[in-house]
């Protein structure tokens, strides 16, 4: 498949602003995307405190595609294709557990949790003992690690999982290192589905704290975001990466429950041991392409693409590993009730999501208008007092959009070599 | 977990108690299905707990007991009074945009077994029953949930009977819908 890069180019004016919603809808423009953005990037795919045991495994997905993810004997973690060498069956069907082997339920099969193809029927009387074995072994991603957090590549090329997150690494250190002892996921994940584009919620979450006093107006535990003396900063990254950053004392979104007490000793231990924001800030963000959280509301979650008109959101809730339990039941109650699709916040971000897909999908005209992601243009990113990388000096704008889809046009007209994306524009100015 | 499988035939209560406990239920779909959530409050214990845990996929786990976690774990509602109190005064905002338009839900409530009646407890009824809950909104939108929910249901409230207790099992891993912003 080719699309002409000219015209890619013509519909991503990052620069001045402007996308043309095709690349939201367009079938080429997706199945390009799966191999340039999804087969070359790093993609979550689990956390430390979810496989602990040998032979504890976790399916996801990498773009569209299933992976399981599986504790090593030797501690270490691993990642496969889950499609049998055969003829393509899915080995793994649960999406969680403990396993020795996963035998496709094909023909039998068999691997072990290493990925090596371990046993198939009629190895004797029917292959004649012919088969190599060691070369059949499910397809293996590569897998790095940040502080418990696992990620999987595609791309042999890509640089190392450390050098993709670069500056961003600081702002999950900020959320990761606030109590000592650091963070673990609490069992479950909630799963639903938008009929939408997975980069809509991508986007958002880079930088858009804008939508959330008229999106979110009536969730009760919504911080008025849209005053006009929030204090924030929003961060970019070269490789797509986004972050909106505001201090944490003004965005408790926790401020009216009995977590506060929890949270201010929490902000006096961080205090000590950070010397610089990051004990100070709550975020929302993206790790370029689909992973995304909101730091101190205890959220994470992947934006998994399922066509260009559909995406599952899986979201997690995230508690510090030292906390009372009692604590932990409080974040976790507090997830269920702000974020999934039941959630008082987040089922309103599911009617613009979908109802945005919606017009894509039978729009005519709908897929004409350019899409306005002017505001904050000309606003310098620099460098800030305390904060790492790229950043402006408000809390609203587009930037991290702008540069997420400069990152995102850069990847899909990239040629063979692995792109290494270039500095951002603008980082004389220090306001 | 108490009550999530109906494991006798014959029911533990009088017809009457069994007509009484069928009738709460249509009458506490049809204040669903009528946007009535404040009425639907007074249905609801003080201490109730809703709670709709997610259903996982597992593969030699052959009972829900086996498939539903105990436990601090992730939930599509985990819920008490206050949180619920919060809920429907969402759910009356002009502004609350997945509901604006709101959803036209028709609940329907079937299959209603009083599972246990506990000695120490007369007055509390563990009840399972199924449900089917089809949504239409907006111009063309359409969900349609099934799943089962059990209930302690105890005497008492306004009506005669109120929920304590609320699980509610989902028959979908991937909630194939863009939120559930209607109560079950």
């Amino acid at each position: 498949m080719t699309i002409d890069h000219n015209e890619l180019t013509d519909m991503v004016d990052w620069e001045n602003g402007l996308i043309d919603p095709r690349i939201f809808i367009d079938e080429d423009i997706y199945r390009l995307e799966l191999e340039k953005v999804f087969g070359r990037n790093w993609l979550f795919l689990a956390h430390d405190s979810m496989i602990q045991k040998p032979g504890d495994f976790y399916s996801t997905y990498m773009g569209p595609d299933p992976v399981v993810v599986v504790r090593q004997r030797d501690g270490s973690v691993r990642a496969f294709l889950n499609v049998c060498r055969h003829r393509g069956m899915r080995v793994c069907r649960a999406e969680e557990g403990n396993a020795k082997v996963f035998m496709c339920p094909y023909h039998g099969w068999t691997y072990g949790t290493d990925g090596a193809l371990v046993s198939i029927p009629h190895e004797t009387d029917g292959y004649l003992n012919r088969l190599d074995l060691s070369k059949n072994g499910l397809v293996t991603v590569r897998v790095e690690e940040y502080k418990g957090f696992y990620f999987g590549n595609f791309d042999a090329a890509a640089p190392s999982l450390i050098d993709f997150l670069g500056d961003m690494a600081w702002y999950l250190d900020s959320w990761v290192d606030h109590a000592d002892g650091g963070i673990e996921f609490l069992p479950g994940s909630i799963k639903w589905t938008i009929n939408g584009n997975w980069k809509t919620a991508a986007e958002q979450f880079a930088g858009d704290a804008y939508h959330a006093g008229v999106s979110h107006a009536s969730s009760q535990l919504n911080p008025d975001v849209d005053a006009e003396d929030v204090k924030g900063w929003q961060f970019s990254s070269p490789y797509g990466h986004g972050a909106g950053v505001s201090l944490e004392e003004g965005v408790v979104r926790l401020k009216d429950d009995p977590l506060t007490d929890y949270n201010v000793a929490r902000l006096a231990g961080a205090r000590q041991r950070f010397d610089d924001m990051r004990s100070e800030i709550g975020m929302h963000f993206t790790v370029f392409p689909n992973f995304s959280g909101l730091g101190g509301a205890g959220t994470l979650g992947v934006w998994h693409p399922k066509g260009p008109n559909k995406f599952e959101i899986w979201r997690y809730a995230v508690v510090e590993k030292n906390a009372p339990e009692e604590v932990k039941k409080l974040v976790q109650r507090h997830s269920s009730f702000t974020e999934g699709p039941a959630g008082t916040i987040e089922m309103d971000d599911g009617e613009n999501w979908d109802m945005i897909g919606s017009l894509l999908q039978d729009g005519f005209q709908a897929r004409r208008v350019k899409w306005n992601y002017q505001m904050g243009l000309g606003e310098p990113l620099g460098s800030n007092d305390g904060l790492r990388g790229d950043t402006t000096q408000r809390f609203f704008g587009e930037i991290p959009q702008r540069i997420f889809y400069r990152r995102w046009l850069e990847l899909m007209t990239a040629g063979d070599e692995w792109p290494i994306p270039g500095p951002l524009p603008s980082l004389d100015a220090k306001k | 977990m108490n009550g999530l499988s109906v494991v006798r035939a014959t029911s533990p209560v009088t017809v009457e108690v069994q007509h009484q406990i069928e009738q709460f239920y249509y009458f506490e779909a049809s204040i669903f299905d009528e946007w009535r959530w404040s009425d639907w409050l007074e249905l609801v214990a003080e201490d109730i707990h809703y709670w709709m845990p997610p259903r996982r996929n597992r593969i030699r786990v052959r009972s829900f007991e086996g498939e539903i976690r105990s436990g601090t774990q992730v939930a599509f509602f985990d819920d008490d009074i206050a949180s619920l109190r919060l809920r429907v005064h969402q759910l009356e905002q002009l502004t609350h945009w997945s509901e604006a338009p709101p959803s036209r839900t028709r609940h329907l409530v079937s299959n209603v077994a009083v599972a246990e009646v506990r000695d120490e407890d007369p007055e509390v009824f563990v009840v399972r029953s199924n449900f089917l809950c089809y949504r239409n909104r907006a111009e063309n939108e359409v969900d349609l949930w099934a799943g089962a929910r059990v209930d302690e249901l105890r005497r008492g409230g306004l009506h005669g009977l109120e929920i304590a207790k609320r699980t509610i099992l989902i028959d979908q891993n991937v909630i194939l819908s863009k939120n559930l912003s209607v109560l079950f």
